[in-house]
């Protein structure tokens, strides 16, 4: 039965229809939702969607990806100004692993990228973006308003990126207004180079992990401030003397008691355990330093 | 037909909705969980009133579940691709009205492995389609279809229930089985088949 004539698909009993939509990927989902009011308030109905992680991302392209559990189908939406790219559909399979993009052509881009957003997050009832990935410097006019946005419609990213594509750009300002609006739960990852020492981003508490490769306008006083679990820091304005410091009180648990994992960059190993452990109780594990606590 | 034994060898009539009534073996309809929850245990007292799908219906679905007992047990969806000649010859046997029952039936019937082939099979016919060419692949109901399917599910919900009641009063009478643990299984089945048949009413 190849199913010749259109088929009454909303007619189905609730548990076959939701076995339909488990059996469609995301990009059939949400074309089927964006087909009358009806089929978007019975998507909405589907009870299996938390498998689906959203990822927002905000380069010199705009893009929504939708992320199944393991053997389920990644789809990916990309808007592009550019017309001939517009429609273009590319897949990319493996072994257990299915990547689907389309591109869109709008020449309204932000908005019609917010559009889908929206669409996408009610549709699988995500009151938190999974992960945001967001350039620095790309669509630089739009950066407050996209911004904000983000902000209106979610409560929380838990994973966010931030980037930059041409070092000499100075994105410090951005940045700061992004940490200070949008709320991070998990991991935030500093891939931009800030160019002022004074830099004042709000730097969340209570996160799993901090990277920050260009963190040289972390000093002892900011350094006081985080609270993560995992911190790595891989330049820094703080002197031996403060490591020294930081290290005893953090042994001594008066600091820092969610930490768990520090790396740090320093410039010589054995200078560093000269001038900075020298009155502190460790021992050499596979050549990096290791807290060991002993009671 | 009775038969509290879960030998293969037995079989159990089952009625349908035109009054008729046919044999279908006990391995074959394990494959149910409705019938696995309402009758396994306790047999029938009777044929099995299924009277909500026709004949020609009801032996579609059991035609598969007679087909499939040899297979090993099922462990979700199966692709299209990965079906055998069989499966995909049952399939293309059916016109689209008999396909839509069998998917009622089977869903009734909580055969998940027939459920799951049908389903992704409709998924299957709207994969790479935009909007605009899904609207072509699939009809929606009018106002009036929408009204003409409550009542359809609030028949059904009574057939749910006739059914329920049938196997409550078939647990009545088995005397081998402590009465609190039967009716705990009727409660089961009849929330079970209530669940079932919950509509989009409220949209």
């Amino acid at each position: 039965m190849d199913l010749p004539k259109p088929f009454p698909i909303l007619r189905l009993p609730f548990v076959p229809l939701q076995e339909v939509f488990k059996a469609m990927d995301p990009f059939q989902i949400i074309n089927f939702s964006m087909i009358s009011k009806r089929t978007k308030a019975v998507t909405k109905q589907m009870t299996f969607y938390s498998k689906y992680s959203i990822q927002l991302i905000i380069d010199e392209e705009l893009k929504v990806s939708i992320h199944g559990s393991k053997n389920m189908t990644q789809c990916v939406y990309i808007f592009t100004s550019k017309e001939e790219k517009g429609g273009k559909v590319a897949e990319n399979s493996r072994k257990s692993w299915n990547k689907l993009i389309v591109w869109k052509y709008s020449n309204n881009l932000i908005e019609e990228w917010k559009q889908l957003c929206k669409h996408v997050l009610e549709i699988f009832k995500k009151q938190t973006i999974d992960i945001l990935s967001m350039t620095l410097d790309a669509f630089v006019d739009e950066k407050v308003s996209i911004i904000n946005f983000l902000k209106t419609n979610w409560k929380s990213v838990t994973d966010c990126n931030l980037f930059q594509s041409e070092e000499e750009n100075d994105v410090d300002e951005h940045a700061v207004y992004l940490l200070e609006n949008i709320k991070i739960t998990s991991n935030l990852l500093f891939l931009f180079d800030v160019k002022n020492d004074n830099f004042d981003g709000k730097i969340p508490k209570n996160l799993k992990e901090l990277y920050l490769p260009n963190s040289h306008w972390i000093g002892y006083e900011r350094l006081l401030e985080i609270d993560c679990k995992i911190v790595i820091l891989e330049k820094n304005r703080i002197s031996d003397e403060q490591w020294n410091l930081f290290i005893k009180k953090w042994i001594a648990m008066e600091t820092h008691l969610n930490l768990v994992y520090l790396q740090i960059i320093y410039r010589n190993f054995e200078e560093f355990r000269e001038l900075v452990l020298h009155d502190i109780p460790h021992e050499v594990v596979d050549g990096a330093v290791k807290r060991v606590l002993k009671t | 037909m009775t038969s509290p034994a879960s030998s293969s060898e037995v079989k159990y009539l089952i009625e349908s909705s035109e009054g008729n009534t046919f044999d279908v073996s006990g391995a074959a309809l394990r494959q149910s969980n409705t019938f696995n929850a309402m009758f396994l245990n306790i047999g029938a007292d009777g044929p099995i009133p299924f009277t909500d799908y026709n004949e020609a219906t009801l032996k579609k679905v059991f035609e598969y579940c007679e087909h499939s007992v040899n297979e090993e047990n099922y462990s979700g969806p199966k692709h299209q691709d990965d079906l055998s000649k069989w499966d995909l010859n049952f399939f293309n046997e059916m016109d689209q009205k008999m396909f839509i029952d069998v998917i009622n039936a089977s869903n009734f019937l909580d055969i998940e492995r027939l459920t799951s082939y049908c389903c992704e099979r409709i998924a299957r016919m709207l994969r790479g389609k935009n909007t605009q060419e899904m609207i072509k692949v699939i009809t929606l109901p009018t106002a009036e279809e929408l009204e003409a399917k409550q009542k359809v599910e609030e028949k059904k919900a009574a057939a749910a229930k006739k059914v329920a009641e049938k196997a409550a009063e078939t647990a009545e009478k088995t005397e081998t089985l402590e009465e609190l643990p039967v009716q705990q299984l009727v409660q089961t089945t009849r929330n079970k088949l209530t669940r079932k048949y919950l509509s989009f009413s409220n949209e």
